[in-house]
């Protein structure tokens, strides 16, 4: 019986959503879309950067690379310095970004064939809009070179071994800044909000829409009610996850390490989680638009956090960093992490699978147990006095009879 | 035959907050009944339907169907009934098949028993040419009826309708009350709930609610019986002036204004009583554009009682 339930559900669901287009987009399309315009807007947003140059070669060849600089959009040169040092002021009173170094020697190919680099100084705290800075950097010293090789070796210089140019970053503050694909696998777990939004908006719809009155007057088991409900979205979930790995590989080169097995066994657990907190949140608030908003702060912010785009974990305070295990996206970034990126195994991340096996079976439990199969009385009742159009002229009279 | 009871409420009470709506309310259902609940918009029928189908707890006293209580076995009630709520409960975006067959599963009726359920309930409803059309996309009397049939589909016990022909249009309500009929004829214990007094009428009995209190609890014809009164019916140019008049005539016990007509209730016993308007208005100089004797109506009878009620209350 219970498992006829439990199907019975889950298909009605399933309909439900390849039915209604907009669903339909969020819960398949809609984490990898939200993926292209969260990145893009983490790595485009970076316009005008502040940016100091010492120019200590101070020839043609420097002043060349400082009018490449001056015509990007990335960045601005807002200071021109003597020496490094002087830098220094201006990154502690957060008045640049970035300084760049020209070497004395610079536009000279030594009798080795290779050329002194130019030096970068970043500053990390804001690794993304670092990275933009950085990549931008690099992009014109190495053109820049290259424009001087082959000025001194003719068209043929494509043809020698040239030794490369390279940028030193040296990163101030947040030693460990690294490229945008270090952050990719905390967002894949900010994007699976998304299929438990669509949940818990579905849930709450269901009860606004008055069908959940006629589903809890039948012998429908609560859990196969839930469960079944929840089914879909762990299919179309594992869909979004598939689809982020590929769209990481092949857009942002994000290179996955570790074994897909072991990556889907976390992902399950992680989208049972993520829905089963959103089924608790839409059992307590029967308002689309309240249980999106709030879904919206439980499943967005704290990967958001988590995932250290923009805050070191590690900064925070273990009272903090306690309470956000609450959260199924903390375990799944703090996994996916490692596992993505350095092929970790799972025996060495059991603590975090185990806290997020935990929240998996508890928000679920949580959910079963706070159901009730009731018609909910405590909210201002939306059923009053609709559909009554044709009715209200004939009862309006019996009651105003009886008024007389 | 002893009448067995299905239902049974005792002294059952419901509030919201400071809304009473269901008071002290002791009835009891008799299996092959089709009980009727009539009462104007607010009298508390939605209130009671949801605690007989156990998805609402009562506040007092107790409601047992087939011997189950509604709070302690909750379950079990739900099992034995069939509950259409007053607002569509189905889904818009299903098929009038998918529906059905969701119905099915939840009720655990499969294999042959379902397909022979389907098909019966397919030609009872005169669904069968609209099988595969989304619900939503059913008129409001077929939305009705596919209500009904899925109701119907593990052939409850107690069938539950609350307000199942608002908002549908005078035809098929008539051929929704055929169905009803039908039901009856086969034995179906049935609740109903409807503001229309004359769909009263067809019920083999009724209770009448106001404001959550019951107004009078029998046959249609014996509730009709307890109006101690005949019905003419006035329409006059002046009609202020009119029933000014008439408040001060003695043998008029009731006075119901609709639309543009007043129905006077006034005493059978008195003899000529109804020449008695009739002299009472002209000598008021009222013209009369038409005074006639009309059948009672359960609509005339209920509207009676309640304006007893509330002298009552007021006393
Ligand atoms: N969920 C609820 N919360 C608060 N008050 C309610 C609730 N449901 C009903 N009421 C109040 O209880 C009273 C009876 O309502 P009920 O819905 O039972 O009447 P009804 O006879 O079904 O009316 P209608 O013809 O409009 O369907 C009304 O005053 C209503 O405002
Ligand atoms: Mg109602």
């Amino acid at each position: 019986m219970i498992l006829t339930h439990f199907l019975a559900i889950s298909r009605k669901e399933l309909y439900h959503i390849v039915r209604d287009p907009g669903t339909l987009l969020l819960v398949t399309i809609g984490p990898v879309f939200l993926m292209v315009v969260f990145t893009y807007t983490l790595t485009s947003e970076v316009r005008n950067a502040p940016v100091a140059v010492i120019d200590q070669a101070k020839n043609t060849a420097s002043r060349d690379l400082i009018e490449q600089m001056d015509t990007s959009e990335v960045i601005a040169i807002t200071d021109r310095l003597d020496t490094p040092g002087e830098a220094n002021d201006l990154f502690d009173r957060n008045q640049i970004v970035a300084a760049v170094i020209i070497p004395e020697d610079y536009g000279t190919i030594k009798a080795d064939g290779t050329m002194s680099p130019v030096d970068g100084i970043i500053d990390g705290t804001e690794p993304v809009s670092a990275q933009a800075v950085i990549d931008e950097i690099s992009y014109i010293a190495q053109a820049d070179a290259e424009k001087i090789y082959v000025e001194a070796l003719g068209e043929d210089a494509t043809n020698f071994v040239r030794p490369p140019i390279t940028i030193d970053e040296e990163v101030l503050y947040n030693p460990e800044l690294d490229n945008l694909f270090d952050f990719y696998p905390g967002l894949v777990g900010m994007m699976l909000g998304l299929p438990a939004i669509a949940l818990a908006m579905a849930v709450a719809r269901e009860a606004e829409h008055g069908k959940l009155e006629q589903l809890v007057a039948t012998p429908i088991k609560k859990r196969a009610l839930l469960l079944g409900k929840m089914a879909p979205y762990v299919g179309f979930g594992m869909l979004d996850v598939y689809l982020l790995l590929v769209m990481g590989r092949l857009a942002y080169d994000v290179p996955f390490e570790g074994s897909i097995l072991a990556y889907t066994l976390v992902a399950i657990l992680f989208l049972v989680a993520n829905l089963g907190l959103g089924l608790l949140i839409a059992v307590f608030i029967r308002s689309q638009q309240v249980a999106m908003l709030v879904a919206i702060l439980v499943f967005f912010i704290p990967p958001f956090f988590m995932s250290g785009i923009f805050f070191p974990i590690d900064a925070m305070p273990w009272i903090v960093r306690e309470e956000m295990n609450a959260f199924p996206a903390t375990s799944f970034v703090a996994i996916s992490r490692p596992l993505f990126l350095q092929g970790t195994g799972l025996q060495h991340l059991w603590e975090s699978t185990a806290i997020l096996a935990l929240l998996a079976i508890g928000y679920l439990e949580l959910a079963v147990f706070a159901f009730r199969k009731k018609v909910i009385i405590d909210l201002p009742n939306p059923f009053h006095r609709v559909e009554k159009a044709e009715t209200d002229a004939v009862s309006q009279r019996s009651v105003e009879g009886a008024a007389q | 035959m002893p009448a067995e009871t299905l239902v049974e409420l005792q002294a059952v009470g419901r509030q919201f907050g400071n809304v009473a709506a269901i008071q002290n309310l002791t009835i009891m259902v008799n299996r092959g009944e089709l009980f009727g609940v009539i009462g104007p918009d607010g009298a508390g029928k939605t209130t009671l339907m949801r605690m007989i189908a156990a998805v609402l707890n009562p506040s007092q006293g107790t409601i047992t169907v087939g011997g189950n209580d509604t709070v302690a076995a909750a379950e079990a009630v739900k099992t034995m009934t069939g509950y259409m709520p007053q607002r569509f409960g189905l889904y818009a975006d299903l098929s009038v098949q998918e529906n059905l067959a969701f119905a099915a599963d939840v009720f655990g009726i499969t294999g042959k028993l379902r397909r022979e359920r389907m098909a019966q309930l397919y030609t009872f409803s005169q669904l069968g040419p609209f099988k595969a059309r989304p619900a939503g996309l059913l008129s409001g009397g077929m939305k009705k009826k596919l209500g009904l049939a899925t109701a119907l589909i593990h052939q409850p016990e107690l069938l539950l309708l609350d307000e199942p022909t608002t908002g549908v249009d005078p035809l098929a309500r008539r051929g929704f009350w055929d169905l009803l009929s039908n039901l009856h004829a086969n034995g179906t214990t049935t609740i109903v709930t409807t503001p229309y007094m004359d769909e009263a009428e067809r019920c083999s009995r009724v209770v009448l609610l106001y404001e959550g209190q019951i107004i009078a609890c029998d046959e249609p014809a014996a509730i009709k019986a307890r109006v101690l009164g005949e019905v003419v019916t006035l329409e006059a140019k002046d009609m202020r002036a009119a029933r000014r008049v008439l408040e001060e005539v003695k043998s008029i016990l009731d006075l119901q204004p609709y639309g543009n007509r007043l129905n006077i209730i006034y005493d059978a016993e008195e003899a000529g009583a109804i020449d008695h308007i009739r002299t009472a208005l002209e000598d008021a100089n009222i013209a009369i554009t038409s005074l006639k004797s009309v059948p009672m109506r359960m609509e005339e009878a209920f509207t009676y009682l309640v304006n007893q009620h509330r002298l009552q209350e007021t006393v």
